[in-house]
């Protein structure tokens, strides 16, 4: 069973390169030669590109965060029996950055949700420190010629008209948290939470 | 599929429907990586892939009372990724041709056809399945040292497979044995 064992070990390392040119060799006609490791070679190759492919390591924790929060606004939804309750379906915030990279100080944040038909895309560019403009795009509403979106904490409520392509702006939002409310004239018909 | 690995496919998809966070978040583990492997050979930008995660996402927490049967998810999924991309990639031609280019030629990217999305996505979903053919400790040995990224240690694996530590590495070797057969039945290596 060590045998084995040494040869997987040896098998990893020709597969990640870490072979010295004269051992590659010496595996390679292995492979080809000995059926018994050509098929453990296949299948620690097929794993290992399997892992690359999907990067899934890198980036596990990302997406569960996505994830969760994904879970939790449809649960909210479902709970609190809000159809019109915004689900997030992405943040640029959680999206995993390269080996040593920093996250920039000036950089756009960009949200989507999924609120019932309606879909709702956020850009949030930053101001100063302390503040942001917020840009947003609205699809999937029909019946709908004067949607306002608000935006209330609990210091201030900011409102924007959508134009007639359902985009609106806030040039200067504080950073704090936020309920996001579309309404179409006086009936609520979206609610997303923002955490700016 | 092996009755264990419908059984934990199965039971995380019941205990998603009752509203477990922790079993969501154990499906998506189990199924996200196909998502991404299909993203990442059709080379889709970091942000676009996860837009295409997030959709699918979505769309599986919705649609999750009404699959037939738990097993089926990893199917749903990799044909709901394919349909996004298809998606975002309809998406950004028409911006292309909006943006000017109807006089050019538009070639059509060999890389990124149907049918290479397709293939793609059959493939992953094949590796997937077939690792779930495994016996369960099999599975979650293989899972831990491939797929895991906290690349846990011998001694952390001993732990959560209720085994010796000495025994991790025996157990990795036939472990691989017995999915080398599945990959092998399954014609995904030669």
């Amino acid at each position: 069973m060590s045998g084995d064992q040494d040869c997987i070990k040896i098998l990893e390392k020709y597969i990640r390169e870490e072979l010295p040119e004269s051992d590659r060799e010496k595996v390679k006609k292995l492979i080809v030669s000995d059926p018994k490791i050509a098929g453990l070679y296949n299948t620690l190759k097929t794993l290992e590109d399997e892992k690359d492919a999907s990067g899934w390591p890198q980036i596990r924790d990302s997406a569960l965060n996505l994830s969760t929060r994904l879970f939790d606004d449809f649960r909210k939804k479902n709970l609190k029996n809000e159809v019109d309750y915004g689900v997030t379906v992405f943040d640029s915030k959680v999206l995993p950055l390269p080996d040593g990279g920093r996250p920039a100080i000036i950089d756009a944040r960009r949200l989507k949700y999924i609120i019932g038909r309606i879909r709702l895309e956020l850009s949030l560019y930053p101001v100063s420190a302390a503040s942001y403009e917020i840009v947003g795009q609205m699809s999937g509403l029909t019946d709908c010629p004067a949607v306002r979106v608000v935006l209330k904490s609990n210091k201030a409520t900011l409102t924007a008209i959508a134009d007639q392509f359902h985009l609106f702006r806030f040039s200067r939002v504080p950073v704090r948290k936020y309920s996001l409310l579309i309404m179409n004239e006086n009936k609520r018909i979206g609610l997303v939470k923002l955490d700016i | 599929m092996s009755t264990k690995a419908k059984t934990t496919l199965s039971a995380l998809v019941t205990r998603c429907r009752n509203g477990e966070k922790k079993a969501w978040r154990e499906l998506i583990d189990q199924v996200a990586p196909v998502v991404f492997a299909i993203c990442r050979q059709l080379k889709l930008p970091r942000e676009e892939s996860f837009d295409v995660f997030g959709e699918v996402s979505y769309l599986l927490l919705k649609n999750l009372r009404r699959l037939r049967s738990g097993e089926k998810v990893l199917k749903y999924v990799a044909t709901m990724t394919k349909r996004e991309i298809f998606a975002q990639n309809r998406k950004s031609r028409l911006m292309k041709f909006l943006d000017g280019a109807i006089l050019e030629e538009i070639h059509d990217d060999p890389e990124n056809t149907p049918d290479t999305i397709y293939e793609i996505a059959q493939k992953s979903q094949a590796i997937m399945d077939a690792m779930f053919l495994l016996p369960e400790k099999d599975y979650q040995l293989i899972k831990a040292l491939f797929f895991d990224s906290s690349n846990p240690s011998y001694e952390k694996i001993a732990k959560k497979l209720n085994i010796t530590v000495s025994s991790v590495g025996p157990y990795r070797a036939r472990s691989l044995q017995k999915l080398e057969k599945i990959l092998r039945a399954k014609k995904i290596i030669p």
